[in-house]
């Protein structure tokens, strides 16, 4: 059983997102919707996180940094596009500084569309990420039984 | 004298709801200089009303940023209605100053909770962010968007909102008028509170008036501009009106400011409803933009005063369309009010700027 | 008190003179824009004081023209300084807290300035358009004073039907070349291989 998908800590980063997305994920962790019956705590820190929880598109200058935070984070690790902008750029798409959705820096396992994203669509995005964390977390076992 | 190093600060940090880079110059834990570096939000969509009429570029224009969607809506509609000389029924303008004073209660008690899960204060971020659920649901109710309302059009509103709605706008707000009157007694009279903020980030009034300074961070140091006193659309029929300034131009003086607006903005609310006229809340508009034809506006966000500029050339694209946002006038202000500052107050400081960086960078 | 605005065209070589004299009688600076147009880039500086709001523009500049930085009076202005400056290509001097063209990662040069084929295209297609109905009008005019001319020289029931008859056919064919004039090429095309079959077809008939 892992540990992680009894109380999945997540991380917030803001790529190039209007702030829709990013007050609405803050939104689902406080009393309105109350992520935090689930054991979700909102992290600062990319190495105590098992979520990275991804808004707005990707940009020249933020490419970067959205790298640097997924690679600080410890395996198994979820990646979630919240919001249509992280999906695939949203309404800004053709914009010149817009390279497109978060998958362009990033692997994402989940999308979760929505302008700006309704929590209900990130719960249920939670929830299936802490499935996939625990299929992730089964692999890894196994292949260190392997080795 | 000790040894200077340069902290990196940002794009993300836990108290950052944006991406905003900040080089601290530190020496012994007292700053000496912070050179911003922003960008990360840059996304280039002024450049899309090249490619959206000007009916289609508000649904762009609402999403410059989340928090303050209803004012830039409302600004650009506004804008261009000036442009073609398009005259708003009355109904409408009483209807958009409504939602706009619902959304600046909402960004401030957002901001609250932001500002006050910065200093540690986790349970009022909840308090406040619970209460906001509230305004949300009437927003949700009249409009059927949370955050992103669209309801704003080029000659008007969307939609209406008949009189049972009305009531029940007055009786939530009343609920949470009361209960954040509760929260207010608790806030500003707090010892461990007035420790962090009283005296941090001290800008006098004349380094206010000469770096130009908006909004509730100006009038904390008692700058008493707000451009509803100009009285533009539905404004001008308020009985009385007065920005809400305070002297000591600190971080406790910007939350007192913005702690009180708050609750000047619901009275303007049951003011707008109670004198409401009955009529359209929409006129067609045809054509297109003169070419040639500019047009400027100003609107008061609740970060303060925003100001849209709109050229025609002819065609159903404008040539140019402009907003510049109050926090970008604002950075000047904030990098100096972090010099000299402690590094734990760095956070504080940021957070009572209340900056919007999506707005800034557009 | 309402808001008042106006807008006052300004030559760049009395910038600097104004803008000091404005700081001297308190006018608080709002901000400063670029537009993009066929005729080059000018720069719209806009100051407030009490309830007037007043622009003043900088017509026609290229990325040649040095424009003289405002920060030693009004020291905000340096974001908006090199905004323009990444955004538009206009070289700005002795901005005080200058990016040199970095406050923005972009990955193309002056994005604002940069005009799209699509666009070119739409402008181009406007023109045509334009051209055609001109042309139009013109051979109306023509088609005007001829017909009384025939009406005088054939005789008038025979001479009115045929030049009537003729004068409207040729008008319809104005009217398709107009229409195809702004089509895409291969539409047109297809629309005048279409008009050509049904021409053969009632020919035929």
């Amino acid at each position: 059983m892992a540990f992680a998908s009894k109380s999945p800590w997540v991380i917030h980063y803001d790529g190039s997102s209007c702030n829709g997305c990013d007050i609405e994920v803050l939104a689902t962790l406080c009393p309105g919707f109350d992520g935090e019956r689930f054991g979700v705590i909102n992290t600062g820190n990319p190495k105590h996180a098992d979520i990275f929880l991804v808004t707005g598109s990707v940009n020249e200058q933020n490419i970067d940094v959205v790298r640097e935070i997924y690679d600080q984070m410890i395996e198994p690790k979820v990646v979630i596009a919240c919001g249509i902008c992280a999906c695939s750029g949203g309404v800004f798409h053709d914009c010149y500084n817009v390279m497109g959705g978060v998958d362009k820096a990033i692997p994402v396992d989940i999308y979760a569309p929505g302008c700006a994203i309704r929590p209900e669509t990130l719960i249920d995005a939670i929830v299936q990420a802490v499935g996939i964390l625990d299929e992730k977390s089964a692999a890894m076992r196994e292949a260190k039984k392997g080795a | 004298m000790g040894k200077a190093s340069v902290i990196p600060f940002g794009p993300q940090h836990p108290v950052l709801p944006e991406p905003l880079h900040l080089d601290l110059v530190v020496e012994d834990e007292v700053v000496i200089e912070a050179v911003p570096q922003i960008g990360f939000v840059h996304r280039g969509l002024e450049k899309l009303v090249e490619t959206r009429d000007y009916n289609q570029f508000i649904y762009v224009a609402e999403r410059i940023c989340g928090i303050c969607a209803m004012g830039h809506s409302l600004g650009y509609a506004e804008t261009v209605e000036r442009l073609m000389g398009v005259e708003v029924p009355k109904r409408a303008e009483y209807l958009r100053c409504i939602w706009h004073e619902l959304s600046r209660v909402h960004s401030h008690l957002l901001w609250l909770g932001l500002a006050a899960d910065a200093f540690g204060f986790e349970s009022l971020f909840m308090h406040c962010w619970r209460l906001r659920e509230r305004v949300l649901d009437i927003f949700e109710k009249t409009t059927g968007g949370r955050v992103i309302l669209s309801v704003v059009k080029v000659g008007g509103v969307v939609r209406d909102i008949d009189r049972s709605m009305f009531d029940e706008i007055i009786t939530t707000l009343d609920g949470v008028a009361e209960e954040y009157k509760a929260i207010l007694k608790t806030l500003l009279n707090d010892t461990s509170i007035k420790n962090r903020t009283v005296g941090v980030g001290y800008i006098s009034h004349d380094e206010a008036v000469n770096l130009s300074m908006v909004g509730p961070f100006a009038r904390a140091s008692a700058v008493p501009y707000d451009v509803r006193s100009f009285g533009l659309g539905a404004y001008g029929d308020l009985s009385d009106f007065q920005p809400i300034t305070d002297t000591a131009g600190d971080c406790y003086a910007r939350m007192k400011v913005r702690c009180y607006e708050l609750l000047q903005s619901i009275d303007l609310i049951k003011e707008f409803i109670a004198k409401i006229p009955d009529g359209d809340i929409d006129v067609t508009v045809k054509g297109n933009p003169a070419d040639g034809a500019e047009a400027c506006n100003v609107l008061e966000q609740p970060r303060g005063e925003c100001y849209y500029y709109a050229r025609g050339n002819g065609t159903k694209n404008l040539a140019r369309m402009r907003m510049r946002t109050p926090t970008s006038q604002n950075l000047a202000g904030m990098v100096h009010a972090l010099k000299g500052c402690d590094l734990a107050d760095v956070n504080m400081i940021i957070l009572t700027v209340d900056p919007c960086i999506s707005c800034t960078e557009r | 008190m309402a808001l008042e605005t106006c807008f006052n065209p300004i030559e760049l070589s009395a910038l600097s003179e104004k803008v000091k004299a404005r700081k001297a009688e308190g006018w608080r600076f709002v901000q400063l824009l670029a537009v993009n147009t066929d005729e080059g880039i000018d720069l719209i500086y806009s100051f407030m004081k009490d309830n007037v709001l007043e622009n003043d523009e900088v017509k026609g500049l290229t990325n040649t023209d040095i424009v003289p930085s405002i920060t030693d009076e009004y020291l905000e202005a340096f974001v908006f300084e090199n905004e323009v400056h990444d955004l538009f290509d206009i070289q700005i001097k002795g901005i005080a807290i200058d990016f040199g063209g970095h406050f923005y990662k972009l990955h193309e040069k002056a994005p604002m300035t940069v005009i799209s084929p699509e666009q070119k295209a739409a402008k181009e297609k406007a023109a045509k358009i334009a051209a055609a109905k001109k042309a139009k009008e013109a051979k109306e005019k023509a088609a005007g004073d001829a017909g009384a001319a025939d009406e005088g020289a054939h005789g008038k029931a025979d001479a009115q039907g045929e030049s009537g008859a003729k004068a409207e056919a040729e008008d319809k064919q104005d009217d398709l070349e107009a229409k195809l004039a702004g089509m895409d090429p291969e539409k047109a095309a297809k629309v005048r291989a279409a008009m050509e079959a049904r021409a053969k077809k009632a020919k035929g008939e």
